[in-house]
Protein backbone atom coordinates (compact mmCIF):
# COMPACT_ATOMS: atom_id res chain seq x y z
CA UNK A 1 0.00 0.00 0.00
CA UNK A 2 1.24 3.34 -0.80
CA UNK A 3 1.27 6.60 0.66
CA UNK A 4 -1.73 7.88 -1.23
CA UNK A 5 -3.74 4.48 -0.47
CA UNK A 6 -2.59 4.81 3.21
CA UNK A 7 -4.20 8.24 3.57
CA UNK A 8 -7.12 7.73 1.85
CA UNK A 9 -7.67 4.56 3.74
CA UNK A 10 -7.08 6.79 6.90
CA UNK A 11 -8.96 9.63 6.09
CA UNK A 12 -12.16 7.74 4.90
CA UNK A 13 -11.90 5.58 7.75
CA UNK A 14 -11.89 8.34 10.45
CA UNK A 15 -14.73 9.67 8.78
CA UNK A 16 -16.64 6.67 8.75
CA UNK A 17 -16.29 6.55 12.66
CA UNK A 18 -17.15 9.72 13.27
CA UNK A 19 -20.45 10.18 11.55
CA UNK A 20 -21.45 6.62 11.90
CA UNK A 21 -20.64 7.27 15.71
CA UNK A 22 -22.07 10.97 15.71
CA UNK A 23 -25.29 9.94 13.85
CA UNK A 24 -26.01 6.38 16.10
CA UNK A 25 -25.83 8.63 19.44
CA UNK A 26 -27.47 11.44 18.29
CA UNK A 27 -30.46 10.52 15.13
CA UNK A 28 -31.32 7.19 16.52
CA UNK A 29 -34.53 8.09 18.47
CA UNK A 30 -35.52 9.65 14.74
CA UNK A 31 -35.31 6.26 12.92
CA UNK A 32 -37.10 3.09 15.30
CA UNK A 33 -38.66 0.38 14.14
CA UNK A 34 -40.48 -2.00 16.36
CA UNK A 35 -38.87 0.56 18.98
CA UNK A 36 -35.52 0.05 18.30
CA UNK A 37 -32.57 2.00 16.25
CA UNK A 38 -30.31 0.55 13.89
CA UNK A 39 -26.83 -0.09 16.05
CA UNK A 40 -24.79 1.42 12.80
CA UNK A 41 -21.42 0.50 15.00
CA UNK A 42 -21.51 -2.52 15.11
CA UNK A 43 -23.07 -3.08 11.61
CA UNK A 44 -20.05 -0.86 10.87
CA UNK A 45 -17.17 -2.64 12.98
CA UNK A 46 -18.59 -6.22 11.69
CA UNK A 47 -18.94 -5.11 8.07
CA UNK A 48 -14.81 -3.87 8.33
CA UNK A 49 -13.82 -6.88 10.26
CA UNK A 50 -15.42 -9.34 7.68
CA UNK A 51 -14.35 -7.41 4.20
CA UNK A 52 -11.53 -6.25 5.15
CA UNK A 53 -9.74 -8.54 7.09
CA UNK A 54 -8.21 -8.89 11.25
CA UNK A 55 -6.07 -5.92 11.22
CA UNK A 56 -9.30 -3.40 10.32
CA UNK A 57 -11.60 -5.10 12.42
CA UNK A 58 -8.99 -4.63 15.41
CA UNK A 59 -8.29 -1.00 14.94
CA UNK A 60 -12.01 0.21 14.33
CA UNK A 61 -13.54 -1.62 16.48
CA UNK A 62 -11.37 -0.56 19.66
CA UNK A 63 -11.85 3.24 18.06
CA UNK A 64 -15.41 3.00 17.52
CA UNK A 65 -16.21 1.00 20.72
CA UNK A 66 -13.46 3.88 22.52
CA UNK A 67 -16.02 6.55 20.89
CA UNK A 68 -19.13 4.59 22.63
CA UNK A 69 -17.76 4.83 25.77
CA UNK A 70 -17.38 7.87 25.46
CA UNK A 71 -20.24 9.34 24.05
CA UNK A 72 -22.42 6.82 25.68
CA UNK A 73 -20.98 4.87 28.56
CA UNK A 74 -21.57 2.40 30.73
CA UNK A 75 -23.21 2.65 34.41
CA UNK A 76 -23.24 -0.36 36.41
CA UNK A 77 -24.87 -0.63 40.23
CA UNK A 78 -22.75 -0.75 42.52
CA UNK A 79 -22.71 -2.74 46.22
CA UNK A 80 -23.55 0.04 47.90
CA UNK A 81 -26.33 1.81 45.62
CA UNK A 82 -23.60 3.66 43.96
CA UNK A 83 -23.66 3.76 40.52
CA UNK A 84 -20.05 3.30 39.05
CA UNK A 85 -18.64 4.35 35.56
CA UNK A 86 -17.23 2.08 33.17
CA UNK A 87 -14.83 3.26 30.83
CA UNK A 88 -13.44 1.01 28.34
CA UNK A 89 -16.27 -1.92 28.13
CA UNK A 90 -17.03 -0.88 24.57
CA UNK A 91 -13.77 -0.75 23.57
CA UNK A 92 -13.02 -4.34 24.61
CA UNK A 93 -16.26 -5.62 23.52
CA UNK A 94 -16.26 -3.71 19.74
CA UNK A 95 -12.24 -4.71 19.66
CA UNK A 96 -13.48 -8.50 19.71
CA UNK A 97 -16.33 -7.75 17.44
CA UNK A 98 -13.68 -6.63 14.96
CA UNK A 99 -11.66 -9.85 15.67
CA UNK A 100 -14.56 -12.23 15.66
CA UNK A 101 -15.75 -10.69 12.27
CA UNK A 102 -12.77 -10.84 10.48
CA UNK A 103 -12.07 -14.58 11.18
CA UNK A 104 -16.03 -16.27 11.69
CA UNK A 105 -16.57 -17.98 8.48
CA UNK A 106 -13.70 -16.09 6.85
CA UNK A 107 -12.70 -19.41 4.58
CA UNK A 108 -16.09 -20.61 4.16
CA UNK A 109 -17.36 -16.86 3.20
CA UNK A 110 -14.67 -15.65 1.43
CA UNK A 111 -15.58 -12.44 2.18
CA UNK A 112 -18.38 -12.05 -0.34
CA UNK A 113 -20.44 -9.22 -0.16
CA UNK A 114 -23.98 -10.13 0.35
CA UNK A 115 -22.94 -13.09 3.18
CA UNK A 116 -21.93 -9.52 5.27
CA UNK A 117 -25.46 -9.05 6.15
CA UNK A 118 -25.76 -12.87 7.14
CA UNK A 119 -22.35 -11.89 9.45
CA UNK A 120 -23.97 -8.83 11.05
CA UNK A 121 -27.19 -10.94 12.01
CA UNK A 122 -24.61 -13.62 13.77
CA UNK A 123 -22.67 -10.92 15.20
CA UNK A 124 -25.49 -9.09 16.52
CA UNK A 125 -27.18 -12.28 18.10
CA UNK A 126 -23.97 -12.79 20.33
CA UNK A 127 -23.95 -9.64 20.88
CA UNK A 128 -27.39 -8.90 22.48
CA UNK A 129 -27.51 -12.08 23.99
CA UNK A 130 -24.16 -11.55 25.71
CA UNK A 131 -25.16 -8.26 27.12
CA UNK A 132 -28.47 -9.63 28.36
CA UNK A 133 -26.31 -12.48 30.37
CA UNK A 134 -23.60 -10.04 31.39
CA UNK A 135 -26.88 -7.20 32.68
CA UNK A 136 -28.24 -10.29 34.26
CA UNK A 137 -24.97 -11.32 36.26
CA UNK A 138 -23.82 -7.68 36.88
CA UNK A 139 -26.75 -6.79 38.72
CA UNK A 140 -27.12 -10.35 40.32
CA UNK A 141 -23.76 -10.12 41.91
CA UNK A 142 -24.49 -6.20 43.02
CA UNK A 143 -27.48 -6.95 44.57
CA UNK A 144 -29.89 -4.91 42.74
CA UNK A 145 -31.58 -7.46 40.47
CA UNK A 146 -35.15 -6.59 41.54
CA UNK A 147 -36.69 -8.16 37.97
CA UNK A 148 -35.41 -9.13 34.56
CA UNK A 149 -36.68 -9.87 31.42
CA UNK A 150 -38.20 -13.27 30.44
CA UNK A 151 -36.81 -15.46 27.98
CA UNK A 152 -39.04 -15.16 25.96
CA UNK A 153 -38.78 -11.05 25.99
CA UNK A 154 -35.35 -10.78 25.04
CA UNK A 155 -35.59 -13.18 21.91
CA UNK A 156 -38.67 -11.95 20.57
CA UNK A 157 -38.80 -8.40 22.15
CA UNK A 158 -34.80 -7.70 22.09
CA UNK A 159 -32.57 -9.72 20.04
CA UNK A 160 -34.51 -10.75 16.71
CA UNK A 161 -36.01 -7.07 16.47
CA UNK A 162 -32.80 -5.47 17.01
CA UNK A 163 -31.02 -7.72 14.47
CA UNK A 164 -33.71 -7.24 11.78
CA UNK A 165 -32.62 -3.77 12.12
CA UNK A 166 -29.34 -4.41 12.42
CA UNK A 167 -29.57 -6.60 9.12
CA UNK A 168 -31.47 -3.94 7.36
CA UNK A 169 -29.03 -1.03 8.36
CA UNK A 170 -26.28 -3.20 6.79
CA UNK A 171 -27.60 -3.40 3.44
CA UNK A 172 -26.55 0.82 2.66
CA UNK A 173 -23.55 0.42 5.18
CA UNK A 174 -22.20 -2.41 2.63
CA UNK A 175 -22.63 -0.44 -0.58
CA UNK A 176 -20.86 2.30 0.89
CA UNK A 177 -17.70 0.09 1.95
CA UNK A 178 -17.96 -1.42 -1.28
CA UNK A 179 -18.37 2.22 -3.33
CA UNK A 180 -16.85 4.69 -1.45
CA UNK A 181 -14.19 2.76 0.17
CA UNK A 182 -11.85 2.53 2.28
CA UNK A 183 -9.99 0.92 -0.55
CA UNK A 184 -10.47 1.40 -4.00
CA UNK A 185 -13.25 -1.03 -5.76
CA UNK A 186 -13.80 -2.01 -2.12
CA UNK A 187 -11.08 -4.34 -2.21
CA UNK A 188 -7.93 -4.80 0.18
CA UNK A 189 -5.40 -6.21 -2.45
CA UNK A 190 -3.13 -7.88 0.73
CA UNK A 191 -6.56 -9.97 1.52
CA UNK A 192 -6.98 -11.65 -1.92
CA UNK A 193 -3.23 -12.50 -2.27
CA UNK A 194 -3.78 -14.59 0.72
CA UNK A 195 -6.34 -16.42 -0.91
CA UNK A 196 -5.03 -16.58 -4.40
CA UNK A 197 -8.14 -16.77 -6.10
CA UNK A 198 -7.94 -16.76 -10.47
CA UNK A 199 -10.82 -14.31 -11.02
CA UNK A 200 -10.32 -11.88 -8.43
CA UNK A 201 -13.54 -11.81 -8.33
CA UNK A 202 -13.98 -13.33 -5.35
CA UNK A 203 -15.47 -10.85 -3.11
CA UNK A 204 -18.86 -10.83 -5.40
CA UNK A 205 -21.67 -13.29 -4.80
CA UNK B 1 10.69 -8.75 22.68
CA UNK B 2 9.11 -7.67 19.20
CA UNK B 3 9.20 -10.69 18.20
CA UNK B 4 6.87 -11.58 21.23
CA UNK B 5 4.23 -9.36 19.81
CA UNK B 6 4.45 -9.85 16.44
CA UNK B 7 2.73 -13.15 17.34
CA UNK B 8 -1.09 -12.38 16.94
CA UNK B 9 -2.43 -14.09 19.74
CA UNK B 10 -0.08 -12.56 22.04
CA UNK B 11 -0.54 -9.11 20.89
CA UNK B 12 -4.69 -9.39 21.54
CA UNK B 13 -4.08 -10.79 24.97
CA UNK B 14 -1.62 -8.01 25.50
CA UNK B 15 -4.25 -5.51 24.29
CA UNK B 16 -6.90 -7.23 26.09
CA UNK B 17 -5.19 -7.18 29.34
CA UNK B 18 -4.44 -3.08 28.80
CA UNK B 19 -8.16 -2.51 28.39
CA UNK B 20 -9.41 -4.76 31.36
CA UNK B 21 -6.79 -2.99 33.60
CA UNK B 22 -8.43 0.73 32.12
CA UNK B 23 -11.71 0.00 33.09
CA UNK B 24 -10.48 -1.74 36.55
CA UNK B 25 -8.79 1.49 37.40
CA UNK B 26 -11.17 3.90 35.63
CA UNK B 27 -13.80 2.06 38.19
CA UNK B 28 -11.66 3.45 41.18
CA UNK B 29 -13.20 6.45 42.45
CA UNK B 30 -10.50 9.38 42.42
CA UNK B 31 -8.90 7.59 40.05
CA UNK B 32 -6.49 9.19 37.21
CA UNK B 33 -7.67 7.23 34.40
CA UNK B 34 -11.61 7.93 35.23
CA UNK B 35 -10.26 11.39 33.67
CA UNK B 36 -8.73 9.52 30.32
CA UNK B 37 -11.67 11.10 28.59
CA UNK B 38 -10.71 14.87 28.70
CA UNK B 39 -8.28 14.95 26.19
CA UNK B 40 -11.00 13.34 24.33
CA UNK B 41 -13.41 15.61 25.54
CA UNK B 42 -11.61 18.58 23.83
CA UNK B 43 -12.05 16.98 20.34
CA UNK B 44 -14.66 14.97 20.17
CA UNK B 45 -17.09 17.33 21.78
CA UNK B 46 -17.14 20.08 18.75
CA UNK B 47 -17.51 17.72 16.56
CA UNK B 48 -20.15 16.36 17.83
CA UNK B 49 -21.84 20.03 18.15
CA UNK B 50 -21.26 20.33 14.93
CA UNK B 51 -23.36 17.35 13.90
CA UNK B 52 -25.91 17.99 16.32
CA UNK B 53 -26.72 21.49 14.66
CA UNK B 54 -26.28 19.97 10.96
CA UNK B 55 -28.68 17.48 12.34
CA UNK B 56 -31.19 20.09 13.60
CA UNK B 57 -30.58 22.36 10.74
CA UNK B 58 -31.53 19.39 8.26
CA UNK B 59 -34.77 18.40 10.15
CA UNK B 60 -35.75 21.90 10.81
CA UNK B 61 -35.77 22.85 6.72
CA UNK B 62 -37.84 19.82 5.95
CA UNK B 63 -40.22 20.64 8.94
CA UNK B 64 -40.50 23.87 7.17
CA UNK B 65 -41.40 22.62 3.62
CA UNK B 66 -43.38 19.88 5.15
CA UNK B 67 -45.48 22.19 7.25
CA UNK B 68 -45.36 25.17 5.14
CA UNK B 69 -48.88 25.81 4.70
CA UNK B 70 -49.72 24.83 8.88
CA UNK B 71 -47.26 26.97 10.18
CA UNK B 72 -48.55 30.13 7.97
CA UNK B 73 -51.58 29.48 9.43
CA UNK B 74 -50.16 28.74 13.20
CA UNK B 75 -48.01 32.08 12.54
CA UNK B 76 -51.32 34.25 12.37
CA UNK B 77 -52.43 32.64 15.49
CA UNK B 78 -49.65 33.23 17.52
CA UNK B 79 -49.15 37.11 15.98
CA UNK B 80 -52.98 37.03 17.48
CA UNK B 81 -51.71 35.11 20.71
CA UNK B 82 -48.53 37.79 21.16
CA UNK B 83 -50.60 41.03 21.32
CA UNK B 84 -52.02 39.23 23.57
CA UNK B 85 -49.37 38.05 25.71
CA UNK B 86 -48.04 41.21 25.94
CA UNK B 87 -50.38 43.05 27.41
CA UNK B 88 -49.82 39.83 29.95
CA UNK B 89 -46.23 40.20 30.48
CA UNK B 90 -47.07 44.23 31.35
CA UNK B 91 -49.27 42.96 33.83
CA UNK B 92 -46.73 40.51 34.89
CA UNK B 93 -44.11 42.82 35.48
CA UNK B 94 -46.35 44.75 37.56
CA UNK B 95 -46.81 41.53 39.94
CA UNK B 96 -43.11 40.53 39.84
CA UNK B 97 -42.10 44.49 40.78
CA UNK B 98 -44.78 43.55 43.71
CA UNK B 99 -43.65 40.39 44.30
CA UNK B 100 -39.98 41.12 45.03
CA UNK B 101 -41.48 43.70 47.61
CA UNK B 102 -43.59 41.31 49.42
CA UNK B 103 -40.34 38.84 49.07
CA UNK B 104 -38.22 40.87 51.11
CA UNK B 105 -41.02 42.42 53.37
CA UNK B 106 -41.69 38.45 55.26
CA UNK B 107 -38.29 37.15 53.52
CA UNK B 108 -39.73 34.26 51.91
CA UNK B 109 -37.19 31.78 51.00
CA UNK B 110 -37.21 31.04 47.14
CA UNK B 111 -36.47 26.86 47.00
CA UNK B 112 -33.12 25.96 46.13
CA UNK B 113 -31.36 29.58 45.91
CA UNK B 114 -28.61 28.32 47.38
CA UNK B 115 -27.91 26.32 44.24
CA UNK B 116 -26.48 27.68 41.44
CA UNK B 117 -28.29 26.44 38.13
CA UNK B 118 -26.50 25.32 34.51
CA UNK B 119 -28.41 25.25 31.85
CA UNK B 120 -27.01 22.45 29.40
CA UNK B 121 -28.28 20.95 26.03
CA UNK B 122 -28.28 17.40 25.44
CA UNK B 123 -25.67 16.40 22.98
CA UNK B 124 -25.64 12.68 22.56
CA UNK B 125 -28.24 10.03 24.01
CA UNK B 126 -28.05 6.35 24.71
CA UNK B 127 -26.00 3.61 21.83
CA UNK B 128 -27.88 1.06 22.95
CA UNK B 129 -30.04 -1.02 25.89
CA UNK B 130 -26.36 -1.06 27.72
CA UNK B 131 -24.66 2.18 27.04
CA UNK B 132 -27.27 4.74 27.72
CA UNK B 133 -25.57 7.18 29.65
CA UNK B 134 -26.64 10.93 28.57
CA UNK B 135 -24.23 13.46 27.01
CA UNK B 136 -24.81 17.44 28.23
CA UNK B 137 -22.74 20.33 26.51
CA UNK B 138 -21.35 21.49 30.15
CA UNK B 139 -18.42 20.46 31.93
CA UNK B 140 -15.58 21.49 34.46
CA UNK B 141 -14.89 24.42 32.13
CA UNK B 142 -18.32 25.57 33.15
CA UNK B 143 -17.81 24.38 36.80
CA UNK B 144 -19.26 21.22 37.10
CA UNK B 145 -16.64 19.16 38.62
CA UNK B 146 -17.88 15.56 40.08
CA UNK B 147 -14.69 14.88 41.69
CA UNK B 148 -15.90 15.75 45.27
CA UNK B 149 -19.26 14.49 44.62
CA UNK B 150 -22.16 14.39 42.33
CA UNK B 151 -25.09 16.86 41.28
CA UNK B 152 -28.72 16.96 40.64
CA UNK B 153 -30.17 17.40 36.95
CA UNK B 154 -33.57 18.40 36.49
CA UNK B 155 -35.60 19.37 33.62
CA UNK B 156 -37.22 23.15 32.86
CA UNK B 157 -40.02 22.40 35.66
CA UNK B 158 -37.64 21.29 38.35
CA UNK B 159 -38.74 17.42 37.82
CA UNK B 160 -36.04 15.37 38.50
CA UNK B 161 -33.95 13.66 35.16
CA UNK B 162 -30.98 12.10 36.82
CA UNK B 163 -27.30 13.00 37.91
CA UNK B 164 -24.01 13.82 36.68
CA UNK B 165 -21.98 10.83 36.55
CA UNK B 166 -19.01 12.15 35.01
CA UNK B 167 -17.34 14.91 33.53
CA UNK B 168 -14.94 16.47 30.97
CA UNK B 169 -14.12 20.04 29.71
CA UNK B 170 -16.88 20.84 27.96
CA UNK B 171 -19.33 17.84 28.47
CA UNK B 172 -20.70 15.64 31.04
CA UNK B 173 -22.47 12.46 31.29
CA UNK B 174 -25.83 12.04 33.10
CA UNK B 175 -26.87 8.92 34.52
CA UNK B 176 -31.08 9.25 33.65
CA UNK B 177 -33.66 8.43 36.38
CA UNK B 178 -34.41 5.04 34.28
CA UNK B 179 -31.31 3.66 34.91
CA UNK B 180 -31.09 0.54 37.01
CA UNK B 181 -27.91 2.04 38.19
CA UNK B 182 -29.93 5.22 39.11
CA UNK B 183 -31.69 5.54 42.55
CA UNK B 184 -32.81 8.42 44.93
CA UNK B 185 -34.29 8.36 48.22
CA UNK B 186 -37.67 10.04 48.31
CA UNK B 187 -40.84 10.32 50.38
CA UNK B 188 -44.35 10.98 49.66
CA UNK B 189 -45.25 14.46 49.33
CA UNK B 190 -47.37 15.16 52.46
CA UNK B 191 -47.01 15.84 55.79
CA UNK B 192 -44.45 13.53 57.28
CA UNK B 193 -44.46 11.10 54.50
CA UNK B 194 -43.31 7.55 54.12
CA UNK B 195 -39.57 7.71 52.72
CA UNK B 196 -38.37 4.98 50.21
CA UNK B 197 -35.98 4.62 48.20
CA UNK B 198 -36.69 4.98 44.00
CA UNK B 199 -34.63 2.64 41.60
CA UNK B 200 -34.03 2.53 37.69
CA UNK B 201 -35.21 -1.51 37.00
CA UNK B 202 -34.20 -3.30 33.76
CA UNK B 203 -37.90 -3.87 33.09
CA UNK B 204 -39.70 -0.94 33.58
CA UNK B 205 -37.43 1.10 31.88
CA UNK B 206 -38.93 -0.07 28.86
CA UNK B 207 -42.17 1.53 29.62
CA UNK B 208 -40.37 4.41 31.24
CA UNK B 209 -41.44 3.31 35.04
CA UNK B 210 -38.92 3.46 38.05
CA UNK B 211 -38.97 0.94 40.86
CA UNK B 212 -39.96 1.98 44.71
CA UNK B 213 -38.28 -0.22 46.95
CA UNK B 214 -38.01 -0.29 50.83
CA UNK B 215 -41.50 0.84 52.01
CA UNK B 216 -42.36 0.95 55.36
CA UNK B 217 -44.15 -2.06 56.48
CA UNK B 218 -47.67 -0.20 57.65
CA UNK B 219 -47.60 2.24 54.17
CA UNK B 220 -50.13 1.77 51.53
CA UNK B 221 -48.78 3.83 48.39
CA UNK B 222 -51.97 4.94 45.94
CA UNK B 223 -51.92 5.09 42.23
CA UNK B 224 -51.51 9.25 42.34
CA UNK B 225 -49.15 10.03 45.32
CA UNK B 226 -46.64 12.13 44.65
CA UNK B 227 -42.79 11.35 45.38
CA UNK B 228 -40.02 14.09 46.30
CA UNK B 229 -36.82 13.69 47.05
CA UNK B 230 -36.31 13.75 50.60
CA UNK B 231 -32.99 14.80 50.73
CA UNK B 232 -31.44 11.75 52.56
CA UNK B 233 -27.69 11.30 51.52
CA UNK B 234 -27.10 14.87 50.40
CA UNK B 235 -26.28 14.82 47.05
CA UNK B 236 -30.15 15.96 46.36
CA UNK B 237 -31.97 18.80 47.97
CA UNK B 238 -35.28 17.79 49.29
CA UNK B 239 -38.13 18.65 47.39
CA UNK B 240 -37.56 17.74 43.80
CA UNK B 241 -40.53 16.32 42.38
CA UNK B 242 -39.68 12.61 40.90
CA UNK B 243 -43.27 11.63 39.44
CA UNK B 244 -46.22 9.72 40.66
CA UNK B 245 -47.26 6.10 41.99
CA UNK B 246 -48.50 4.21 38.82
CA UNK B 247 -49.31 0.86 41.11
CA UNK B 248 -48.53 -0.91 44.26
CA UNK B 249 -47.96 -4.25 45.36
CA UNK B 250 -48.41 -5.99 48.45
CA UNK B 251 -48.19 -9.82 47.41
CA UNK B 252 -45.37 -9.93 49.48
CA UNK B 253 -46.04 -8.12 52.78
CA UNK B 254 -42.02 -7.83 54.15
CA UNK B 255 -41.26 -6.48 50.83
CA UNK B 256 -43.64 -4.29 49.15
CA UNK B 257 -43.37 -2.58 45.61
CA UNK B 258 -44.38 -0.15 43.40
CA UNK B 259 -44.08 1.52 40.40
CA UNK B 260 -43.39 5.04 39.57
CA UNK B 261 -43.84 7.01 36.58
CA UNK B 262 -41.48 10.07 36.27
CA UNK B 263 -42.61 13.70 35.42
CA UNK B 264 -39.33 13.79 33.15
CA UNK B 265 -39.52 12.58 29.66
CA UNK B 266 -36.39 11.32 29.11
CA UNK B 267 -36.78 10.55 25.68
CA UNK B 268 -37.67 13.78 24.44
CA UNK B 269 -35.79 16.02 26.28
CA UNK B 270 -33.70 18.32 24.71
CA UNK B 271 -32.38 20.57 27.68
CA UNK B 272 -31.56 20.20 31.65
CA UNK B 273 -30.47 22.19 34.36
CA UNK B 274 -27.91 20.71 36.93
CA UNK B 275 -27.59 22.08 40.23
CA UNK B 276 -24.84 22.78 41.72
CA UNK B 277 -24.31 24.14 45.26
CA UNK B 278 -23.17 27.60 46.01
CA UNK B 279 -20.86 26.33 48.48
CA UNK B 280 -19.80 23.49 51.07
CA UNK B 281 -21.79 25.85 53.70
CA UNK B 282 -24.86 26.57 51.25
CA UNK B 283 -25.91 22.34 51.22
CA UNK B 284 -28.62 22.99 52.92
CA UNK B 285 -31.65 21.43 52.34
CA UNK B 286 -34.18 24.20 51.60
CA UNK B 287 -37.53 22.51 50.49
CA UNK B 288 -39.54 23.30 47.06
CA UNK B 289 -43.25 23.96 46.61
CA UNK B 290 -45.14 21.08 45.80
CA UNK B 291 -46.61 23.35 43.21
CA UNK B 292 -43.78 23.41 41.18
CA UNK B 293 -44.71 19.91 40.12
CA UNK B 294 -46.22 18.79 37.13
CA UNK B 295 -46.89 16.30 34.73
CA UNK B 296 -45.93 18.07 31.88
CA UNK B 297 -42.68 17.26 30.96
CA UNK B 298 -42.42 18.36 27.46
CA UNK B 299 -38.83 19.55 26.37
CA UNK B 300 -38.25 23.22 26.76
CA UNK B 301 -35.64 23.95 23.60
CA UNK B 302 -35.57 28.20 24.92
CA UNK B 303 -32.37 28.05 27.31
CA UNK B 304 -32.77 31.62 26.44
CA UNK B 305 -36.14 31.73 29.11
CA UNK B 306 -33.41 31.38 31.92
CA UNK B 307 -35.35 32.63 34.74
CA UNK B 308 -39.04 31.04 33.70
CA UNK B 309 -37.22 27.50 33.81
CA UNK B 310 -36.64 27.45 37.49
CA UNK B 311 -39.20 29.80 38.44
CA UNK B 312 -36.67 30.70 41.40
CA UNK B 313 -34.39 33.63 42.11
CA UNK B 314 -31.27 30.75 41.92
CA UNK B 315 -28.67 32.11 39.30
CA UNK B 316 -29.20 30.35 36.29
CA UNK B 317 -26.11 29.93 33.54
CA UNK B 318 -26.63 28.65 29.57
CA UNK B 319 -24.00 25.96 28.46
CA UNK B 320 -24.78 27.18 25.35
CA UNK B 321 -24.20 30.77 25.93
CA UNK B 322 -20.57 30.46 27.33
Amino acid sequence: MNKKERARQIIVYAIYIISVCCLQVSFSGNFRLLGRSCDLMLVFVALAGYLFGTRDGLVVGAIVGLLRDYFSGTVVPGVNLEPIVLFGVGMLAFFYIGLLASVLFRKRFRRKYMLGILQVALISILYYSLCHVISFVCLSVSGNLNTYHSFRYIVFSSVCPQVMINVIGSIPMLFLLRFVGPYRKGVRSSLIDGYSVEDRKWQSV
Amino acid sequence: MRKLFQNKVVAIVAVTLIMIAIIALGAIPGSPFSKITKPLSVILDPIQTVFEKIGTKISDFYSAIAEGMEIRKENEELRAEIAELEYEVQQGEEARIRWEELKSAFSIQDSFENYHIHGASVLSREADEWFSVIRVNVGTDSGIDVSDGSFAVVDARMNLIGRVMSTDVKSSKILPILHEGFNVSAKVNVVNGAVVLVTGDVVLKNDGLCMVTRIPANVVLQPGDELVTSGEGGLFPAGIPIGVIESFDNTDPSHPTATLRPYAEISSIKDVFIMVPNSEDDKGQPELTPSASSSDTTSDTSLASEEVTTGTQAPVESGEDE
